[in-house]
């Protein structure tokens, strides 16, 4: 590489063991982390048919039952241009079905079927083994104390407490 | 806390489910809604999150190899090129040719990617420190340990491990903000 000037430093962590503030080095982990693993799961999900976005829209309806769009898309992150996609390649696959709530025809829900059930375990099996290989070696209370950290970052990331409830507590609010 | 099936309950109850499989759902959560939020804070800017990324790599580094980049941003060679494409178009970067070999493409950042690179910095550095509100600093170094294991057990090469844990290369020290 050629040398440049190097222009103002912005973040820095004044005791030098990481290259950057904390807080700035802990987010950079983080997005590398993810893109590492939906890298690798996306590999590793293909034989099932799945993409780490597919498989996470199953997971919602597994942690949740039957969702709207909105609520899904509030739960996973993704926009809904993105979700609609999503959702109708796990419905032509039989994995997902729509679904009128009961209160109002009208509003659709999307709700796993059987075979989707089946599906989500099996995929999860792979993301539980991935998992095991990323985290080889990180001590359990080292773990649990990230957690904790990760659990404050999200609740100040959403306002929402149905988000945080489908999150934080796999539950439904 | 007895979560559905086929999620694994947490043995000490504090989680809904295990450790392992609780902190990694929640990276990719932490991580997919970082990513949208800065989307849209920088899209006035004509960038997004992973555009921001690149600028980043070329202000603190110089003129980069697509294979640097990679390793300093842990994006596959297909997201980048596209990332790299787009910049490019939008007069941010400007691709060289190695004068030794001209088989050899580098990536350059132009006077308006600096400029695009400083106004999105801040917006960057105000959504983490948002993030990270109320967080002690210890909590954010032990959490800073635990991940560069995780991102070691990652990175497909030494080359990419150094470039995320150390975010630098062979030919550099390390420097300045991913964000």
């Amino acid at each position: 590489m050629k040398a440049t000037a190097q222009p103002r430093v912005t973040s820095t962590d004044e005791t030098g063991e990481f290259p950057f503030a904390p807080n700035d080095y802990v987010l950079h982990l983080l997005a590398a982390i993810v893109m590492y693993r939906d890298a690798s799961l996306d590999l590793e999900l293909k034989p099932l048919g799945l993409s780490i976005g597919r498989f996470r829209a199953l997971s919602i309806l597994v942690r949740c039952g039957p969702c709207t769009m909105t609520e899904m898309s509030a739960y996973s992150a993704t926009d809904r241009t993105t979700l609609t996609r999503v959702a109708d390649h796990l419905v032509a696959e039989g994995l997902v079905k729509r679904i009128g709530a009961a209160q109002d025809r009208r509003r659709v829900l999307l709700e796993l079927t059987e075979a989707g059930h089946t599906r989500h375990a099996e995929a999860f099996a792979v993301i539980a083994d991935c998992n095991r290989r990323i985290a080889a070696g990180t001590p359990e209370t080292a773990l649990r104390s990230t957690i904790r950290m990760l659990t404050a970052i999200i609740g100040n990331q959403t306002n929402s407490e149905a988000t945080r409830a489908s999150l934080l507590r796999f539950e439904r609010v | 806390m007895t979560p559905p099936a086929p999620y694994k309950p947490d043995p000490r109850g504090e989680f809904p489910q295990t450790p392992v499989d609780f902190a990694m759902h929640l990276c990719s959560s932490m991580a997919l809604m970082r990513e949208t939020a800065l989307d849209h804070g920088l899209k006035p800017m004509g960038l997004s999150i992973s555009r921001y990324r690149v600028l980043g790599v070329l202000v603190w580094f110089g003129s980069c190899r697509m294979t640097d980049v990679a390793n300093l941003t842990a994006m596959d060679r297909t997201s980048l090129t596209r990332i790299a494409d787009h910049l490019v178009r939008s007069g941010l970067v400007q691709r060289t040719a190695n004068a030794k070999d001209r088989r050899q493409v580098y990536l350059d950042i132009t006077e308006a990617g600096r400029e695009a690179y400083r106004a999105a910095l801040s917006v960057v550095l105000a959504y983490n420190a948002k993030i990270l509100d109320g967080i002690p600093e210890s909590i954010q170094r032990e959490a800073a340990r635990t991940l560069k294991i995780m991102a070691a057990n990652l990175a497909p090469n030494a080359a990419a491990r150094d470039g995320i844990i150390h975010y630098a290369t062979a030919s550099s020290g390390a420097v300045g903000v991913e964000g």
